[in-house]
C-alpha cells in the first residue's frame, strides 16, 4: 500500500504534467480562440475552460492532449460565437421599434470584415470551421491532421470542401464581393 | 481554368480569414492564466466535494424519511387530497355518468352475496330483504374508494334507522391482511367482507369503485362505476328508502 508521501508525490507529479501541457499550448490556443471571439479576455477565459475540462477528464497526454485541447477550445469559441449571434438576433427583434439611430461606430462594426467572417464561420459545420481556423493559424496539413484526429492524406480534400462551404455561405449572405 | 479558380478562391479565403488575425503585439498572459487555472481547479474540487455531500445527505434523507410513519401518513394524506381534488374537478367538468334509479320494472334481482365479515359472521344479501342495501366494491389501493368510505360511514349512521345497510366488498388480493388495519385506520363502522373473482363476475365489476344500491325487494335499483358525488348517493338512498 503506498504511503501518504508517495500518494502526494504522485498527485503532485500529475499536476506538474498538467501545468507543463498548459504552458506549452495555452498561448497558441488562446490566440486561436481569439480568432472566433472578438473579446480577448473572453478568449483567454474560454482557453482556460478548455484546459479545465481536459484536466477534469484525467488529462490525456502527448499529441492526444494537444488535439483534444485545440478541438475543445475551438468548439467553445464556436459555441460562444453562435450564442452571441442568437442573442444579437433576439435583441434586434425586441428593440426594433425603438432602436436608437446607429452610431458611426455601429455602422463601422456592422460592415466589419471580422464580423462577417465570424458570422459565416458560426454557420458552418463545426469540422469545417475547425479546419479553416487552424489553417488560418498557419498550421501545416500534418499538424491539422494530428489536432483534428484525421488521416493526413484526407486533410487537403476536407480543407478544400470547407473552403467551398465558406465561400458559398459568404456569397449567400453578402453577395459575390 | 478550374485550378486557377480554386487558387483564386483560396487566396480570397486566406484574405478574409486574415481579418481574424489577432494583433501581433498581443500575447496571452500565460502566467495569469495559469493562476486562474489553478484557482478554478481548486474551486472545482471544493464544488465537487459539496455536491457529493449534498447528494449523500439527500440519499440519507430519501431513505430515512419514508421510513418514518409521520411522513408516510403525510404523504398518504397528500395523495388523498390530490385524488379528492381531481375527482371533484373531473365531476364538475364531465357529464353526469350516473345511471339514476331504474324503474321498478327494469330492475334485476341482485346476485346472492354470501361472505364473512371481519369477525367471521356471515353477511348474506338475501337476509337483508326489506332493507335498502348499498353494496360497494372497493380495494385499499384504490384512491377514489378511500374518498367514498367516510361518506358511506356517515350515510350509514344517518339512515340506519330508516332501513339502510352498507356492505363493503374488498377485492384486495391479500384479503384481511390489508383490509383489517385499513378499516381500523379509516374507522369504518359498516360490515366489510372479502370478495373474490366469482362475486366480482356475478356483479360484473370491471372498475373500482363500483357501487350498487339494492332496493327493499332485493333488486338492483342503481349501479355506479367510479366515484360519484356524495349528494347523488344520498338522494338515491333517500328515494329508495321512501319507496
Amino acid at each position: 500500500m503506498p504511503s501518504d508521501a508517495l500518494v502526494v508525490t504522485g498527485a503532485h507529479r500529475h499536476q506538474v504534467d498538467l501545468e507543463a501541457v498548459f504552458i506549452a499550448h495555452y498561448a497558441r490556443i488562446a490566440r486561436v480562440v481569439a480568432r472566433l471571439v472578438h473579446d480577448r479576455a473572453r478568449a483567454e477565459e474560454l482557453a482556460v475552460d478548455a484546459f479545465l475540462k481536459w484536466s477534469s477528464r484525467g488529462g490525456a497526454k502527448g499529441e492526444q492532449a494537444a488535439g483534444w485541447l485545440y478541438r475543445t477550445a475551438i468548439r467553445l469559441g464556436l459555441d460562444e460565437l453562435r450564442r452571441r449571434s442568437r442573442r444579437d438576433r433576439a435583441e434586434r427583434l425586441v428593440t426594433w421599434w425603438h432602436r436608437p439611430a446607429p452610431t458611426p461606430e455601429d455602422v463601422r462594426a456592422a460592415s466589419d470584415a471580422q464580423r462577417r467572417v465570424r458570422a459565416v464561420l458560426g454557420s458552418l459545420r463545426t469540422r469545417d470551421a475547425e479546419m479553416l481556423v487552424l489553417r488560418s493559424e498557419d498550421l501545416r496539413y500534418d499538424e491539422i491532421a494530428v489536432l483534428l484526429d484525421l488521416n493526413p492524406s484526407s486533410v487537403g480534400t476536407l480543407l478544400s470542401r470547407a473552403q467551398q462551404a465558406f465561400r458559398q455561405e459568404y456569397v449567400r449572405r453578402y453577395g459575390d464581393q | 481554368m478550374e485550378t486557377s479558380d480554386r487558387i483564386a478562391t483560396n487566396a480570397w479565403i486566406d484574405r478574409e480569414m486574415a481579418a481574424l488575425d489577432p494583433e501581433p503585439r498581443w500575447q496571452p498572459d500565460c502566467a495569469a492564466a495559469l493562476d486562474r487555472f489553478r484557482a478554478r481547479q481548486t474551486s472545482r474540487v471544493d464544488h465537487r466535494r459539496r455536491w457529493t455531500l449534498a447528494i449523500a445527505a439527500a440519499t440519507v434523507l430519501g431513505v430515512c424519511l419514508p421510513a418514518m410513519s409521520v411522513t408516510r401518513t403525510f404523504a398518504e394524506r397528500c395523495v388523498d387530497a390530490c385524488v379528492g381534488l381531481t375527482t371533484r374537478v373531473t365531476n364538475a367538468l364531465r357529464t353526469n355518468r350516473t345511471s339514476g334509479i331504474a324503474t321498478a320494472d327494469a330492475r334485476q334481482a341482485a346476485p346472492e352475496l354470501s361472505l364473512h365479515d371481519a369477525n367471521g359472521a356471515l353477511v348474506e344479501l338475501s337476509a337483508l330483504r326489506g332493507q335498502v342495501v348499498v353494496v360497494n366494491f372497493w380495494a385499499t389501493w384504490c384512491g377514489p374508494c378511500r374518498v367514498e368510505m367516510p361518506w358511506f360511514v356517515e350515510l350509514q349512521e344517518r339512515y340506519r334507522e330508516r332501513g339502510l345497510t352498507m356492505i363493503g366488498v374488498s377485492l384486495d388480493d391479500d384479503g384481511w391482511t390489508s383490509v383489517r388495519p385499513f378499516a381500523a385506520a379509516q374507522h369504518v363502522t359498516y360490515p366489510l367482507a372479502i370478495g373474490d373473482d366469482r362475486v366480482a363476475r356475478a356483479y360484473g365489476v370491471g372498475v373500482l369503485p363500483t357501487t350498487f344500491i339494492v332496493d327493499r325487494r332485493g333488486r338492483i335499483a342503481v349501479a355506479h362505476e367510479g366515484l360519484v358525488p356524495k349528494e347523488t348517493y344520498e338522494q338515491e338512498i333517500a328515494a329508495l328508502l321512501a319507496e
